[in-house]
C-alpha cells in the first residue's frame, strides 16, 4: 500500500487559492501590457499621450507614474546593447544615481524594488522599471553600445 | 530719515534681512560682544549660515560687526546695570509674551548691553502684511556707549496697525552690531499664531510657556488624519518641479482635475447628474482580490432599470448580464467602499473600459461609485472565502510524451492544446453550483493583431469615444437633442443676417418607427426617438434613401446617430395633444435637471412639469441636403414594449388622449367619397360580440391606409398599434402603424399566433336593420323587395384596366378606348347599379338599398333581357338577404343603406 503523501508536499498538487491569485496576477499583467499597448500606438499615431490613457496607467501604477513620467520627460532610460545581444536598461534616478533594470523580470536594482515591490508587493513595478516600459512604449528609449564586457560588468555588479 | 541715521536706507533692509534669514544666529563680528553672541546663538541650536555672508553681501564687518541675538525687556534692565557698550541690535518682538526662559535671560542680558548703549535708535515695523507695513523711525543717542547700533523688534499684532515703541518690555530682540549708528528697528510680524486662547489686551504680559501652551500644538497622528487625504500633495513639502509641458506635468494636471472632480461629487453628496445616472450601472459583487496596490473585483451586471449601462462590449458580446465584469480599483477606493461579495454598488461615469485580448473587459478609472446595498445574508454564507467557490482542489500532473522524449514537436503533444505553464492556464473547475465555468487564463499573451478599439472611455455627455490605434476618434455628436439644438451655431446668410445652422448632431434611441402614408402621395418615416437625457423627438424623413437602414425590418429599439437634421417644429402640449399622447406613451420617464448637470442650459427652460414632457422638437432634413443616419451597436434606452389591449379599451372616454395597441379582425374599410370625411377602419373581437359587434376607427384625414390594408381579402387579422385615445374616440392617425397580420407573420410570438388564429375563425354577425342606427352603422338586413327605383337602375361598360367610365369605339369599330387611361380593350367589362326598397322581415322596416353587382346579378333574370333592360316584375317581391349593409343616410322615414362587401 502507498503511502499517502501530504497535500503540502505534493509538488502537483494546485492550489485553487494559488491558482486564483496567479490567474488576478495574470490579469493584472494583461491589463498593464493591454495599457502599454494603447500607449504605443497612441503616440505612435498621435504623437502624444492622451488623457485617457494617462487616467488609465494612474488608476494601475497609482503613486509610481508621475516619477515614471518625469524619468521619461528627462530621457533618463537607456538601453545598453552589447554585440553579443545582450542589453539592459540604465535609468539615471531622480537623484542622479543609475539604476539597472532587467525589464523582462521586472528587476530593477534600486532600493524601492526589493522594499515595495519583492517585500512589501505593494508596488507591481518600480517606477525605473515602469520609466522603461513607458520609454519603450513611446519609443524614447536612448541607446547606447557597450562592449560585453561592461555589460557582464554590470550584471554581475546587480545584486 | 531720523536726525541719527547715519546709514542709508538699502543698508540697514540688507542688514535686516540679514537678521532675519539667519534667524537665530549671531553673525560673527569683530567686536567682543559680537564674538560672545556668537557662541550664544551657537549654543542655542541653530546651525544655518548667513547667505548673506556667504554671497558677500554683509557689508565691511570689521566696521560694523553684527549680530543676532533674542531679549527680552527684563535683560535691557540688566543691560543698562552692566552699561556695557554694544553695537546696534536687531530687536524681533513678540506681543504678549510676558516672560522669558531662563536661557533666554542670559542671552537678554547680553543683549541689552547693546541695547542700552544705543544713542540713536531707529524704529521700523515690518510686518508680512503689505498693507500693515509700519515704519516708525526714531533717533537717539545713548551717552554711556557713544556706539551705534539697529534694532528689530517683531512683535505680533493682531492687526499690525499698531505702532511699537523701541525696546520695549517682552521683547524679542536681536541685536545687531553696526558701527556707530544705533537704530532700532521694530518689526511686527504676522507670523506668529494668535494664541487659542481669549485674546489678550494689548501690552497685557503673558508667559511665553502659557502661550505655547495654548497653541496646542500637537503631533497629529494618523488616525487623526483621517479618510480625507486623497493623495493630495503636501503643501508644506517641497515640490519638486517637472518638465515644462511633459508627461508628468500632464498627469499631475489631470490628478489635480480628478481629485477637484471627485471633491466636487462628494461635495454634491454622490448625487450624481442626470447625464451620470442615465448610464450608470448597476454591478454586484462576486469576489474580491487585493493584489499590489490594486483591487480587482469581479462582478456580475444588474439590469438596470435605468437602462443602457453602457457597459458596451467591444467585442460585441450582447449577453452582459449573464458575464462577469471585472474592475480594478486602487488601494484608496477599495478602502473607502469595502467591498464585499454579494456588495452591490453603482458606478457611474466617466469610467473607462479596457477591453483584454482573451475578450475579458475590465473597468477603470471608476471613481464614482455609490453603495447600493450589502452582501445578502446568502451571499455572505458564501463570501467566508472568495476562493471557496472554486470548490475543491484540482489535481493536476504531468506526464505527456514531449517529456518523456517521445514527440519530435511540442506541437504534437496532447499537452499543447491545455498548457499548464505559468502564464498559460486554462481549466475547467467546478464551482459550489457544479457548473462549470471556463476561466480564460491565456490573457499574458503577447497582444494580438491590433483591433480597432481596445479602451474606451464613457463620459455622461458623450457617447463612447473610442480609441482607434491611438488616435482618439473624437465624436462630434451629443447624445442629447436639447444640447446639440442649444449648440447650433449662428452662421451668417447675408451680411447683417444671421441663422441657426442647420447640422443637428444626436444620439438617441428609436422607439417608434411609422411609415406615414399621405394622400398626397407624400410618403415619410416617423421616427419617434428619445435622447440619453429623455427628451423625446421626432424625426421625419423622406422615404427611399433610408430604406437599407429603416427598411423592412425598421429600426425600432436601436440607436441611431443623425446628422444633418435640422428643427421643423417645436410643438408644445397644448398644440399638439395627439403627438404628446405619442410621447407620453414611449417616454422612458428620464429627467434632465438642469440643476445637477451644469451643461445644461440655463435658459432652457424646464422640459418636464407634472411628470410630463412639455414640449418636442420636430426634426426634418435640412436644406443643406439629406441627413445621414448611422446605425449604432448600443441601446442607450431599452425599447419601449407596450402590450395589447382588449378592442373596448378603445371605446373608453379618455379625458387625456393615450395611446393604445389592439390587434383585432379587420371587417371592412370605408372609403368616403368626399374627401372631407375621413376613412373609417371596422374592427372587431371576441370580446367586443356581446355588446358591440364591432367599432369603427376613424382615420385621420391628412393620411391614407396602407396599400397593404386596403387590398386586404378575406379573414383579416389586423394590429393597430399605438390607436389615439381620446374623448372623441379612437382614431388612427400619423403615428398609428397598420399591420396586417397573418400566422405566418407572428410564428414566433405564440399568444399572438393564436390570437390571429382565433380571430380569423371567428364569426362576425352583424345587427339586423332597426331604427337605433346610425350614419356609418353596420347592419345585416334580409327582406323582399318592395320596389325598385327605375332611375337608379342601370348598366354601362367599364375600362377593364381603370374601372374608368369613360370608354369611346375604336376608330376601326374594333373594340374600345377608355379615355382615362387610352388603352383600348375588345370589350368592357359590364357594371351594374341598382337600388331597391326593402322591407326587412323582422322588423318590417323599410329601407332603400344601394345593392352590390354581384346581388344585382344573383336578382336578374339568366336570360339576358332586351336593350330596354329587364322588367321590373322579375325582381320586385324576391327575397334577398342577408345582407351586410352600412347606414348611408338616414331619415325618420326612411333608411338608405349601402350594401359592403365585408372581409369574410
Amino acid at each position: 500500500m502507498a503511502a499517502a503523501s501530504k497535500p503540502g508536499n505534493d509538488p502537483m498538487l494546485i492550489n485553487n487559492a494559488d491558482f486564483c491569485v496567479k490567474h488576478n496576477a495574470q490579469l493584472i499583467a494583461a491589463v498593464i501590457e493591454q495599457l502599454f499597448e494603447e500607449l504605443k500606438y497612441s503616440f505612435k499615431e498621435t504623437g502624444k499621450v492622451s488623457d485617457d490613457i494617462l487616467a488609465a496607467l494612474n488608476n494601475v501604477f497609482d503613486a509610481t507614474l508621475v516619477p515614471a513620467l518625469d524619468l521619461v520627460d528627462n530621457c533618463s532610460v537607456t538601453v545598453l546593447t552589447c554585440p553579443a545581444g545582450r542589453h539592459v536598461y540604465q535609468v539615471i534616478g531622480s537623484s542622479g544615481t543609475p539604476y539597472t533594470c532587467l525589464v523582462s523580470c521586472q528587476y530593477c536594482s534600486c532600493p524601492a524594488y526589493r522594499f515595495s515591490v519583492l517585500k512589501k508587493e505593494d508596488h507591481v513595478m518600480c517606477k525605473h522599471v515602469l520609466a522603461v516600459k513607458l520609454s519603450n512604449a513611446m519609443g524614447v528609449t536612448k541607446e547606447l553600445q557597450v562592449t560585453d564586457a561592461e555589460i557582464g560588468r554590470m550584471i554581475s555588479q546587480m545584486e | 530719515m531720523s536726525k541719527g541715521d547715519s546709514k542709508p536706507k538699502t543698508s540697514d533692509w540688507t542688514r535686516c534681512f540679514e537678521g532675519i534669514a539667519d534667524l537665530s544666529g549671531t553673525i560673527a563680528g569683530s567686536s567682543k560682544a559680537a564674538a560672545v553672541k556668537r557662541k550664544s546663538a551657537d549654543n542655542f541650536g541653530f546651525g544655518h549660515g548667513n547667505i548673506f555672508e556667504k554671497l558677500g553681501l554683509a557689508g565691511n564687518e570689521d566696521a560694523t560687526s553684527q549680530s543676532i541675538v533674542w531679549s527680552s525687556s527684563e535683560s535691557d534692565g540688566e543691560a543698562e546695570k552692566t552699561g556695557s557698550a554694544v553695537t546696534p541690535v536687531v530687536k524681533k518682538q513678540r506681543r504678549g509674551w510676558g516672560r522669558t526662559s531662563p536661557k533666554k535671560l542670559a542671552r537678554n542680558s547680553l543683549k541689552s548691553k547693546a541695547s542700552t548703549a544705543a544713542d540713536a535708535v531707529e524704529i521700523l515695523t515690518v510686518s508680512d502684511d503689505e498693507t500693515t507695513k509700519q515704519s516708525s523711525i526714531t533717533a537717539g543717542k545713548t551717552n554711556e556707549t557713544k556706539a551705534y547700533g539697529e534694532e528689530i523688534s517683531i512683535a505680533g499684532f493682531e492687526s499690525g496697525s499698531e505702532e511699537v515703541e523701541p525696546c520695549k518690555n517682552q521683547e524679542v530682540k536681536t541685536i545687531v552690531s553696526q558701527g556707530d549708528s544705533q537704530p532700532c528697528i521694530s518689526s511686527m510680524d504676522s507670523l506668529s499664531p494668535p494664541p487659542t486662547g481669549a485674546a489678550l489686551p494689548t501690552g497685557v504680559g503673558r508667559k511665553a510657556s502659557d502661550w505655547f501652551k495654548s497653541l496646542q500644538l500637537k503631533t497629529p497622528s494618523k488616525s487623526e488624519q483621517g479618510p480625507q487625504d486623497d493623495g493630495a500633495p503636501d503643501s508644506a513639502k517641497k515640490k519638486k518641479k517637472n518638465k515644462k509641458g511633459g508627461l508628468a506635468e500632464q498627469m499631475l494636471r489631470l490628478q489635480a482635475r480628478d481629485r477637484s472632480s471627485v471633491r466636487m461629487w462628494a461635495h454634491k453628496q454622490n448625487k450624481p447628474s442626470a447625464s451620470q445616472d442615465c448610464k450608470s450601472s448597476t454591478l454586484t459583487v462576486l469576489s474580491v482580490e487585493s493584489l499590489y496596490s490594486l483591487q480587482l473585483v469581479r462582478c456580475s451586471m444588474s439590469v438596470s432599470t435605468s437602462g443602457a449601462g453602457d457597459l458596451v462590449p467591444a467585442s460585441g458580446t450582447e449577453d452582459l448580464a449573464s458575464s462577469s465584469q471585472l474592475v480594478l480599483f486602487t488601494r484608496n477606493q477599495a478602502e473607502q467602499l469595502n467591498l464585499q461579495t454579494g456588495t452591490q454598488f453603482k458606478i457611474f461615469p466617466p469610467w473607462q473600459q479596457l477591453e483584454l485580448n482573451g475578450g475579458q473587459m475590465v473597468l477603470l478609472c471608476t471613481k464614482y461609485c455609490l453603495l447600493q446595498s450589502g452582501p445578502s445574508p446568502r451571499d455572505e454564507r458564501q463570501a467566508t472565502h472568495p476562493l471557496e467557490k472554486y470548490g475543491s482542489p484540482v489535481r493536476a500532473s504531468w506526464n505527456c510524451p514531449c517529456v518523456q522524449g517521445l514527440c519530435r514537436s511540442m506541437s504534437l503533444c496532447p499537452a499543447s492544446k491545455f498548457p499548464a505553464v505559468a502564464g498559460h492556464l486554462q481549466e475547467s473547475t467546478t464551482t459550489i453550483d457544479n457548473q462549470k465555468q471556463e476561466i480564460p487564463t491565456d490573457l499574458s499573451k503577447g497582444p494580438s493583431p491590433r483591433k480597432p478599439s481596445h479602451l474606451q472611455t464613457v463620459s455622461p455627455s458623450k457617447p463612447i469615444r473610442t480609441l482607434s490605434c491611438g488616435g482618439v476618434v473624437e465624436e462630434d455628436t451629443c447624445d442629447s437633442i436639447l444640447k446639440s439644438i442649444q449648440g447650433r451655431k449662428l452662421i451668417s446668410v447675408e451680411p447683417g443676417n444671421t441663422t441657426l445652422a442647420h447640422n443637428l448632431k444626436f444620439t438617441a434611441h428609436v422607439h417608434r418607427h411609422i411609415v406615414q402614408f399621405k394622400k398626397d402621395d407624400m410618403t415619410s418615416y416617423i421616427l419617434v426617438v428619445e435622447d440619453n437625457e429623455g427628451h423625446v423627438g421626432v424625426v421625419r424623413l423622406p422615404l427611399g434613401m433610408y430604406t437599407p437602414i429603416l427598411g423592412l425590418d425598421g429600426c425600432e429599439g436601436r440607436t441611431l446617430r443623425f446628422e444633418g437634421l435640422s428643427v421643423t417644429d417645436r410643438v408644445t402640449r397644448d398644440r399638439d395633444e395627439a403627438l404628446f399622447s405619442m410621447v407620453d406613451q414611449v417616454w422612458s420617464g428620464k429627467v434632465s435637471d438642469p440643476s445637477q448637470d451644469s451643461s445644461f442650459s440655463q435658459e432652457q427652460p424646464h422640459q418636464v412639469s407634472n411628470g410630463k414632457q412639455d414640449f418636442c422638437y420636430i426634426m426634418s432634413a435640412g436644406p443643406d441636403g439629406p441627413p445621414s443616419i448611422h446605425v449604432l451597436q448600443s441601446s442607450i434606452i431599452p425599447a419601449s414594449q407596450q402590450s395589447d389591449v382588449p378592442l373596448d379599451t378603445l371605446l373608453i372616454n379618455q379625458v387625456d388622449p393615450v395611446r393604445c395597441s389592439v390587434i383585432a379582425r379587420l371587417i371592412y374599410i370605408h372609403k368616403q367619397s368626399d374627401a372631407t370625411q375621413p376613412c373609417l377602419v371596422y374592427i372587431t373581437d371576441p370580446c367586443i360580440q356581446k355588446s358591440c359587434p364591432y367599432v369603427t376607427v376613424p382615420l385621420s384625414r391628412e393620411i391614407s391606409l396602407p396599400d397593404e390594408v386596403t387590398m386586404a381579402k378575406g379573414k383579416t387579422a389586423i394590429l393597430l398599434r399605438d390607436v389615439l385615445v381620446s374623448q372623441g374616440g379612437p382614431q388612427i392617425d400619423s403615428y398609428t402603424l397598420l399591420k396586417l397580420l397573418t400566422p405566418t407573420s407572428v410564428v414566433s410570438d405564440r399568444p399572438r399566433r393564436q390570437l390571429v388564429a382565433k380571430l380569423r375563425a371567428m364569426q362576425v354577425p352583424l345587427k339586423p336593420l332597426s331604427h337605433d342606427l346610425v350614419v356609418n352603422d353596420l347592419c345585416q338586413i334580409e327582406g323582399v323587395i318592395s320596389e325598385v327605383d327605375e332611375d337608379s337602375a342601370y348598366s354601362w361598360e367599364a375600362c377593364v384596366h381603370c374601372g374608368g367610365d369613360q370608354l369611346k369605339t375604336d376608330s376601326n369599330n374594333s373594340g374600345f378606348v377608355c379615355s382615362s387611361c387610352t388603352k383600348t380593350m375588345t370589350e368592357g367589362v359590364t357594371r351594374m347599379k341598382m337600388e331597391v326598397m326593402v322591407v326587412c322581415d323582422v322588423s318590417k322596416c323599410k329601407a332603400k338599398i344601394d345593392l352590390l353587382q354581384r346581388t344585382i346579378e344573383k336578382l336578374l333574370p339568366a336570360e339576358e333581357g332586351d336593350e330596354e333592360g329587364y322588367e321590373l316584375s322579375s325582381v320586385l317581391n324576391k327575397s334577398v338577404g342577408p345582407l351586410h349593409c352600412m347606414v348611408s343616410n338616414k331619415t325618420s322615414d326612411l333608411v338608405t343603406l349601402r350594401e359592403i362587401d365585408m372581409l369574410t
